[in-house]
Parts: structure tokens; sequence; C-alpha cells
């Protein structure tokens, strides 16, 4: 018998498509008073850069119509600290789930680093893959955002490649005119996948105050509200990229939403910001998920990519009224 | 804490007790284990919360105000979307209450507890003062409360006030009881270190009172403090509060709070 959920991202066998997404889960032990880690296809961890961070001033989050501002700024314990205090722990809990550690430098130099560090802790670490997060500033070039950035972006992702054998997914900035370049250039220097897509800048301003509510002023918009770009982005990828497999990521909160990623084109999905309204999201979603696809005698391979096979629409309910 | 932590629970009843402060009720689960001072995440059940019309999207930080008659109370001030929308609901509506949540108050033997509440930092005192009438059935339990205005005094009922020995109201406008602040009340009748001291209420007074008990010598007092949260179990990162003794910068207020020595905090 086929099990209906398992599927693969790329090199990753996955128990089930659904993931925490990096930033929304701590460091994957945050959740288990909830339901255990081993529930989820995988997860990815926080970002982790070599050194610690304390990230931004407060405050730190603003609560939009439907999603919210973060201006948290990459706060991290630090690699090593991460492989000490962190992944033993995580390790034990996770089962099947697989791990991907979320990775990201200052400047595409540090990312070689990290990644090198990566690559000499992974047996102590026991990663099953990296995520590269390239929506970081990059402090060399003023702040600007290295994932905006073609040449800086692919420097990043060649040192990152250069320095581990890992399965690597490259996680994109929809803070650009077309994601499609940046896929390619992931995939061309070597990415197994990539992951789309993360925070929409934002702004909100404080009209009694008379300034941004956001200590940095600006931050990333996620929740529902970004659902429509980042199914359009999977989309356009999948689309340009049959062969890329793609992790979609955006406003995910129910399982109707990571339905519409899969058939879009991803591989699977990671669910962010549900988690910290709904601790029991991810579960939620994978619940729909299964009971969706036993309903309709399908499975997780059979509707990823759907909406792009002509053939496989449904046709249209004849009304008989 | 337990794996039914989340639990969707429907509203018994909304009652307002002054301008805009009103007890939130729930029925009280079966098997809850929860201390004053730690707090739940409120929010509407759908996912998302975009099927519930007029529902905020994130949750919100809600210190326990009682646990009592069968029932689990906060109070509340509507001052924003959540708060305003908390207000508007009928009973019956279900919410999802994630908690409970924190690091609650201690409740160190001493003859005198004295509680300083600023506007709806009052929330979480009634249930400390239950805990510590029940605990402690000698010791003398104080209230210092204080608002802006008299119509902005929340009214106690008797079961309520009892909880206290002594209720002791200011306004800064004088409309009601001493004028003032509540850090103002020290002046006098409430300097003694001895006592356990107790605080929750708007920045500015935390900050002076902060000041004020370390100028008198006070050990151990414990401040509840709020900051904005989405999560309220230590993802999110975004309820920071600076550390006096650095680094690292900051401590997660959901994790290592609400309630915290004021003298850990660089006000």
């Amino acid at each position: 018998m086929v099990d209906r959920l398992a599927t693969k991202c790329g090199p990753l066998e996955l128990a089930n498509p659904v993931l925490a997404a990096s930033g929304t889960f701590g460091y994957g032990d945050s959740f288990e008073r909830f339901w255990p880690l081993e529930t989820l296809g995988g997860f990815v961890t926080k970002t982790l850069f070599l050194a610690p961070r304390d990230g931004n001033p407060a405050p730190r989050i603003a609560e939009t119509s439907a999603g919210m501002l973060n201006s948290i700024g990459l706060a991290n314990v630090g690699w090593e600290a991460f492989v000490r205090e962190k992944a033993p722990r995580v390790n034990a809990l996770r089962g099947s789930a697989r791990m991907l550690v979320n990775i990201a430098g200052n400047s595409p130099e540090e990312f070689g680093e990290i990644a090198a560090r990566v690559e000499a802790d992974r047996e102590a670490v026991g990663c099953d893959a990296i995520e590269v997060n390239v929506s970081c500033p990059n402090v060399k070039e003023g702040g600007t955002n290295i994932g905006c950035h073609p040449g800086q972006f692919r420097d990043a992702v060649a040192r990152v490649r250069a320095a581990t054998t890992l399965p690597m997914f490259v996680k994109l900035s929809p803070n650009v005119a077309d994601v499609v370049p940046f896929a390619r250039a992931a995939a061309e220097e070597g990415a197994e996948g990539v992951s789309l897509i993360n925070t929409l800048y934002g702004m909100q301003i404080d009209t009694e105050l008379r300034r941004p509510v956001l200590g940095t002023g600006s931050g990333g918009l996620s929740g529902p509200a970004i659902l429509p770009v980042g199914v359009h982005w999977v989309y356009k990828v999948r689309a340009a990229l049959p062969e890329l497999p793609i992790f979609g990521i955006g406003g995910i909160s129910t399982w109707q939403a990571a339905l519409q990623y899969l058939m879009a084109g991803a591989d699977a999905v990671q669910v962010g910001t549900a988690s910290f309204v709904d601790p029991n999201a991810c579960r939620e979603v994978l619940a729909g998920l299964d009971r969706w696809c036993a309903m309709r005698n399908t499975s997780i391979g059979e509707i990823v990519g759907a909406a792009h096979r002509v053939g496989e629409r449904a046709e249209e309910p004849v009304w008989t009224g | 804490m337990s794996q039914d932590a989340v639990r969707t629970l429907p509203l018994v009843e909304v009652e307002d007790v002054a301008a805009g402060t009103y007890w939130l009720r729930f029925a009280l689960p079966a098997g809850l284990d929860c201390e004053p001072g730690h707090f739940f995440m409120l929010s509407a059940p759908s996912a998302g919360g975009a099927a519930t019309m007029g529902a905020p999207f994130l949750g919100r930080p809600l210190s326990i105000g009682d646990v009592a008659g069968g029932r689990l109370h906060f109070l509340v001030r509507a001052l924003g979307r959540a708060t305003a929308w908390f207000r508007s609901l009928p009973s019956g509506t279900p919410l999802r209450l994630v908690g409970p949540l924190g690091r609650p108050f201690a409740l160190p033997e001493r003859p005198v507890h004295r509680m300083v509440a600023g506007g709806i930092g009052l929330a979480p005192f009634f249930y400390l003062a239950r805990r510590l009438r029940h605990r402690q059935p000698a010791a003398r339990i104080e209230l210092l409360y204080g608002e802006r205005t008299a119509d902005a005094h929340a009214r106690l009922a008797g079961p309520e006030r009892d909880l206290f020995d002594l209720v002791e109201r200011c306004t800064d406008d004088g409309s009601l009881g001493q004028p003032g602040t509540v850090v103002g009340m020290l002046d006098g009748p409430f300097e003694d270190a001895g006592a356990a001291w107790y605080a929750c209420g708007p920045q500015p007074m935390l900050r002076a009172l902060a000041a004020r008990l370390e100028s008198m010598g006070v050990e151990g007092a414990q401040f509840s403090l709020e900051e904005r949260m989405a999560c309220g179990f230590g993802v999110c990162q975004a309820c920071i509060v600076p550390r006096r003794d650095p680094p690292p910068a900051y401590r997660l207020l959901c994790m290592e709070g609400p309630v915290v020595d004021p003298r850990e905090v660089a006000w």
C-alpha cells in the first residue's frame, strides 16, 4: 500500500509534506509541550549565525489586518550553543522528522564560514539539510538584502555549496521584481532546491505617535495576507524550472492553503506564523491533508504540481438547479 | 505543561466594572493547574483568525485575573483592536486559550503582602490575593491601586474586595481617593521594606516604583511586566525586556517572565 502522505523534496525523504518554518519553531524543542516533534515531516531551525545575536530593539512585532510584521533581527544563540545545548536534545525527540538548519551571515564570506562549521559538526548535529537564509541585511553593502542582489546572492550560495555536501535549499526573498532568476541562480550554483517565500517588506505607522510602530521602522510581513504571493511564486518557479524541488512557504494556516501550494508545484510546505497563534497549526494542516487525500483516494505525490497539468483539471460542476 | 495546553472554551460572560474595563469569564476547565501570575494567549479559534468576522489575527497575552466559583476570570481593558473585540463577544463565543504560560509569582512567607497596581495592572492581584489568603491566613494583604480618573477605577464586588485587608485608591486628578500616583502613596505608612512587594502597571509607573523600592532597600520585589508577543511560549522572540546585566542584551518575557525581579531590568 502506498503511504498517501509520504513524499520527497529533492533528496529528502519525508514522512509527510508538512514542515515547521524557520523563525517560528525555535530550534525544534519549543513545541514539545503541545505535540511530539516526530509528528512532522520536518522542521527548520531558527536562523543561526556563527556568533550569537541579540536582535533588534522593541517593538519587534505589529499586527496587520491578516498577518503580522516582524523585525526580530535574526536573534539567535549562535552556532556553538546550538550544537552544544539544543541539537542533542532535539535529535532525541525528532524520530523521522527531518532537521534542516537555517544559516545566515552578514556577508557572502560569512555564509561560507558558517556552512563550513555545519559541515564540520554535521555528525554531532545530525541535520539532514541546510536552508540558506539570504534575506538578512548585508552589512558590507550598507544593509541591502543579500537575497535581492544578484551578485551577492550567487556568491553566498556558491560559498555554502563549496563548504558542504549537505543538501542545500535556498530560501528566496519575494522582495524582487522576479523570483525566477534567483531560483535559477540557486540551481546553477548547486542548490538541491529552493524555499519560497520569505517575508515581504512592510511598515505600519502609529498615527497617534506619528512614527513607525516597529523599533526598526520596517519589518517583514507574514501570515495569511501573503498566501497568494507565495502561491504565485511557487507556481512561476515550478513552471520555469520543473525539476527544481520546492518548499512552499507563506501564509499557510489551513490545510486548504497547503493544498494550494502543493498544487502550484511545491513538493512540501512549511507552516510558519500560524504556529504563533495556534500551536497546533502544523498538526492540523497535516490532519486536513490526510483527510482530503483519503477522501479523494489520492496521495501527496499525485497532487504536487496538479495545477500545471491541464489534463488533470476537474470538470466544472454541472448546474442542475 | 501538559499536551492539553491549547483549549477552545466558550465565553461565559463579559461584565463591565469600569469605563472600558471588564471581566471576561470562562468555565474553569477540569484539571487546569495554574498559579497567580501565569498568563494565557487568547485568540479566535479558527486557524489564522480569518474565518471569524472582526477577529484580530494574533492572540493576546492576558494574565489570570482570578480562579474562583468554577470560573477562569480575566480582567481586561479595551485599549486596542483585540481587547475591544473580546468585549463585543456574546456569551457562548468560543475562544482559543493557550496556557497557562510564563513564570508565575513566588509566594514568600511574609507578615504583609503589598500589591501596587496601576490601571489595568490590577488584573493579576485577585488570584494572587486568593492564593496568599489560602496559604497564609494570618498575613495582611494590601492593595494600592491607582487610576488616572475616578471613572476608570474598577468596582470591586464584595467577595473581590474581601480578598484584601486594605484597599487604598488614588487618582492622578484627585477625583477619587488620594490625589497623585500609586508610587506617591508610598510616602508614609507603606515604607516598610519587610513586606513582600508585588507590582503591575504601565512602564513609567514600574520604573519609578523600581527606583523607589531600591532606595528603600526592598529585596525580592516581583513585577509583572507586559510586552507585545505573538506566541507566548518562546518562539516569536518579540517580547524582549532589556537586562541590567548584559550579555545577552534581552530576556524573553514569555519564558523568563512575566513576573521578574525589577533589579534585573534595565529600566
